[in-house]
């Protein structure tokens, strides 16, 4: 059997258990409480690394490897964010949004935003900061999962290999499935198989990446240095403002991102938080190994003659994969891949319905839908399709800021008014709604001002400044105003 | 209330450090330039791009992990003990990033490789990671003291009993 022939079937093999799980959730999966939360009743492992899973996307086991490709050192920011982001995750939001999902019995970010500030207007505009943000990550999610297997399909001489629809339409068929038939149950195992098969592949990957040049990854670094120091060098090319700025932005970030903090509200009992933040953080930390150990390779093997300069830079674990790993290895590594973007989208897909068949009725006419269970079935077909269509029009420049739009816009908008907002009383309904409008505007004008051309010198990502003018209002509004009464259950949690 | 003053001061500060040094003149390898040989490379120039700004980026990064250090302490109900833990893992924190900056901002032309890493990335790598883990691991090893004791549990299931279906006024 060759290389590609053992690549297709075990990402075939990948997507046929994922639709194995798909039917053996939706036999759990019986009200619409089941559908978004679980039941509120998962365990310590399926928490911890359905956690790590959700935010190691396509960006990471993609991205990541191409970015230290391209900008040498820089990229190890993002990861060195990694653990203080998970430790401000936890401290700051998992005690009081799993007591308030169990009080409320809440199912979404917006019913915990509603419930906490009292107001049908937060719920609306943190529906629609979740949903914006949905579609331009699905978007870019989807467009890698077509890419990658439009590469597989080529190599194999399958039928309508040329296609990105055909792609597209395959990647999506597998999401949906397992994300329609078994909701976010069918998602958090998925993402426990996902996150497993991540890491094992991750210390695979790593010990043959490092195998490749002698010294291992101190020769890598001897010779990216001997090239230009700069780039072996703690800000690598970026420079100090720009990696000092994604400190800021992944670091806070993770806080916001509605994927990871809804998961926070379906644990079995508050205590396991205690236990899940160990577990996510070595599972993420396992997965980095291979984002640092393909991109250092790849950047010293192509620096030292060894193998040819990368058409894109976003090429570099293909091309490890392809030439340097063993076939088995790199079919499974494939399946990792997949498995990364997946267990990222099945989030977004979940909470994406919930927006709009759960909050956005609730926040407008302020009761909840009839058959909801059919309906968020329903949107979470519609959501696929719709970011499907955006990621087949949207030229690769806008992908790839939609992308970055997203991560702003949870950062700026649910950082002040989820992560600080549980935690601090006098925060007032009116800050909450001025900082989550001021982020959409702001991160999308950032993306418009780069769509046409503009930059922000040194590189400072434009999250950033929308994350700190977002929070900045929000604190200023919030000890201006006259604070607001609060719901006495709501009260008294918030005192624990 | 003034736990938040400080946030907000921190977070003024932060962004006042940003916007005077984005508003400095652009040296024109800021963000790395092409690399002559291959065409999806960078190189990052030399480390006079960086030079009169050291300073500024120190205190930009300074005034981040301040502001991580007393969002992690408002999290923490007041009067909960052990929080001397929380202040040590922060001077650690601030030990590390100053350590990070001092050791870039020396000698350039003969950088020592430690464990693989030129010296100033081998601090990042080694030391600013393991550190900011340091906060993880006290979240697991004072979740009872810091996070949910017995007593708030216990708390917690009176707010349960005494609010079944909880206080919603139809939100």
């Amino acid at each position: 059997m060759d290389t590609n022939t053992i690549i297709l079937s075990c990402v075939a093999g990948y997507m046929l258990l994922c639709l194995v799980i798909g039917l053996w959730a939706m036999k759990r999966t019986k009200n619409t409480h089941d559908f978004f939360m679980a039941s509120r009743n998962l365990g310590v492992i399926v928490t911890g690394v359905a956690l790590f899973s959700s935010i190691m996307s396509g960006f990471g086991f993609v991205g990541g490897p191409g970015l230290i490709y391209r900008m040498g050192a820089s990229s190890i920011w993002i990861l060195v964010t990694t653990p203080i982001g998970w430790a401000l995750a936890f401290f700051l939001v998992a005690k009081r949004i799993r007591l308030l999902a169990e009080q409320r019995n809440a199912m979404s970010l917006p019913d915990i935003a509603a419930a906490r500030y009292e107001s049908r207007t937060v719920r609306a505009l943190v529906a629609i900061a979740v949903l914006c943000g949905v579609v331009a990550y699905l978007a870019t999610q989807i467009k890698a999962m077509a890419f990658v297997l439009q590469d597989i399909f080529a190599k194999n001489g399958i039928w309508g290999h040329e296609s990105v629809v055909f792609c597209v339409a395959i990647s999506c068929a597998v999401l949906v499935f397992y994300c329609v038939t078994g909701g976010i149950i069918a998602s958090v195992y998925t993402d426990l198989f996902q996150g497993l098969m991540m890491m094992v592949v991750a210390v695979f990957i790593f010990f043959t990446a490092i195998g490749h040049v002698d010294r291992g990854i101190g020769g890598m670094m001897q010779i990216i240095h001997t090239d230009n120091a700069e780039s072996a060098s703690t800000w690598g090319t970026l420079g100090m403002l720009g990696c000092l700025s994604w400190f800021l932005l992944f670091t806070l970030g993770v806080v916001g991102q509605p994927h990871v903090v809804t998961k926070m509200m379906m644990t079995r009992r508050v205590e396991d938080a205690r236990a899940s933040l160990p577990i996510t953080l070595i599972g993420y930390t396992i997965t980095a190994m291979l984002w640092i150990s393909i991109g250092l390779l790849m950047r010293a093997l192509v620096l030292n003659g060894d193998h040819e300069s990368l058409l894109r830079a976003d090429d570099a674990a293909a091309q490890f994969l392809q030439y340097y790993a063993h076939p088995v290895l790199a079919g499974l590594a494939f399946a990792g891949l997949f498995a990364a973007i997946m267990s990222t989208a099945d989030g977004f897909l979940n909470i994406g319905a919930a927006a709009i068949v759960h909050d956005l009725p609730k926040a407008f006419t302020g009761r909840g839908i009839t058959r909801e269970l059919f309906w968020a079935r329903i949107a979470t077909v519609g959501l696929a399709v719709l970011a499907a269509l955006f990621a087949l029009q949207s030229p690769i420049k806008l992908i790839g800021q939609l992308g970055a739009f997203g991560w702003g816009v949870f950062a700026s908008a649910l950082v002040p008014v989820i992560g600080l907002g549980l935690n601090w009383r006098s925060a007032t309904k009116r800050a909450a709604t001025v900082a989550i409008a001021s982020s959409l505007v702001i991160n999308a004008g950032i993306v418009i001002y780069q769509m046409t051309g503009g930059a922000i010198p040194y590189g400072v990502a434009g999250g950033v400044i929308a994350l700190l003018v977002s929070t900045i209002l929000f604190i200023s509004i919030s000890i201006l105003s006259k604070p607001d009464p609060l719901a006495a259950d709501v009260e008294a949690i918030m005192e624990l | 209330m003034k736990s938040y003053l400080i946030l907000l001061g921190l977070l003024i500060l932060t962004a006042v450090t940003l916007a005077i040094a984005i508003t400095r003149p652009l040296p024109q390898d800021a963000t790395g330039g092409p690399h002559p040989s291959h065409a999806e490379m960078k190189q990052g120039g030399t480390p006079e791009r960086h030079q009169g700004k050291l300073l500024l980026g120190w205190i930009y990064g300074a005034a981040q992990i301040s502001l991580f250090m007393v969002a992690i302490g408002i999290s923490i109900p007041q009067g909960r003990p052990g929080r001397g833990w929380l202040a040590a893992g922060a001077l650690i924190y601030f030990a590390v990033f100053s350590a990070l900056m001092l050791a870039y901002a020396q000698d350039h032309e003969s950088v020592p490789f430690i464990l693989g890493f030129p010296w100033p990335t081998a601090v990042l790598v080694f030391g600013v990671w393991p550190a900011s883990a340091l906060f993880a691991i006290l979240y697991a090893t004072h979740f009872r003291a810091w996070i949910y004791s017995a007593a708030d549990a216990k708390r917690f299931a009176e707010i349960k009993a005494q609010y079944p279906g909880g206080d919603t006024h139809g939100y």
